[in-house]
């Protein structure tokens, strides 16, 4: 990945210039989510979507890519010099995971269908919240107020409206991150 | 190899065009903490650069977008997009469409914040 007005190459997966004019420089990463399309429409309902016209190749992206081989894949996190990686079997088989990386308390829901994942802070003001499934609803074991977890916010309960940070969560090819981070952790369910 | 895909905030002007960079990583690097407040990297890596294609394509820089009703006569609900929501705006972008190697990298500019798309 170059840029082109000072032609410096950059890591996407690190979001940082590796060599040139802007070595060193690092981008800011936004949280965002691989899922797909039927999902996405019906939790941000006024989505728009990109269009162009397709190209070439046969191999179709659709959730299969995930489900069809998971164990090639993991769900990537870094927080303060730390590297955390996820992997798809764990995670399918325990898709809330409340844990804490570097010092910093997260919740990871995932969505074993669509290979989907979504990360915010645990820790809000000063409270550190853990979450739970009960009932067929997640709930943190706090208040037992009701979450989203998808976007992160309480929709019912004390804590009804409150708004947890995101945090950046990458699903990757296992090798490709244990490649760019080869001292990361490795989550045991 | 191939990596997935990352939304990242483009800084300046800052127009990311691909390049098909393969790095390499030494092995047992060490690891050095380095805070910032950006999501960090701090291992230490050998940078090892392969060009793979002869030259550089044009950036995207503008796109075409569609409404979901509209996208959705063309987009199958089970295909994979990578989503994006900054403030009141989220975005799709099907990965079926950022495959072939002039097309991993979009420049966009979502609720005025100016990203770089790529897979």
């Amino acid at each position: 990945m170059l840029d082109e007005e000072t032609q410096s190459l950059w890591s996407h997966l690190l979001g940082k210039c590796m060599e040139g004019e802007l070595k060193d420089t690092e981008l800011v990463s936004i949280p965002s989510v691989i899922t797909d399309w039927g999902s996405w429409k019906i939790q941000n309902p006024e989505t728009d979507a990109m269009i162009l016209p397709i190209q070439g190749r046969s191999l179709k992206y659709d959730v299969s890519f995930y489900s069809n081989l998971p164990e090639r894949f993991v769900i990537g996190y870094v927080s303060g010099g730390t590297a955390k990686s996820y992997g798809f079997p764990d995670l399918s088989k325990q898709p809330l995971v409340n844990d804490e990386v570097a010092g910093n308390p997260i919740v990871i829901w995932f969505d074993k269908n669509s290979g989907a994942a979504w990360c915010f802070d645990r820790k809000h003001e000063q409270q550190i919240l853990e979450f739970d499934e009960q009932g067929g609803k997640t709930i943190d074991l706090q208040t037992e107020s009701e979450w989203d977890l998808r976007k992160g916010v309480a929709t019912a309960g004390k804590m009804e409206g409150t708004q947890l940070t995101p945090r950046v969560v990458i699903p990757s090819f296992a090798e490709a991150w244990n490649a760019f981070h080869p001292n990361t952790e490795k989550w045991q369910k | 190899m191939k990596l997935l895909a990352v939304i990242l905030r483009v800084c300046g002007t800052i127009t990311l065009g691909l390049l098909s960079i393969q790095v390499g990583c030494s092995d047992g690097s060490s690891v050095s903490s380095q805070e910032t407040e950006t999501a960090s990297r701090a291992e230490s890596l050998t940078f090892k650069p392969k060009m793979v294609i002869p030259r550089a394509f044009p950036a995207i820089k503008e796109i075409d977008v569609l409404p979901a009703a509209k996208a959705s006569t063309l987009l199958s609900d089970s295909e994979l997009v990578l989503g994006v929501s900054i403030g009141k705006h989220s975005r799709a972008y099907p990965i079926q469409m950022l495959c072939g190697p002039t097309r991993e990298i979009i420049n966009d500019n979502l609720d005025g914040t100016r990203i770089a798309a790529t897979w």
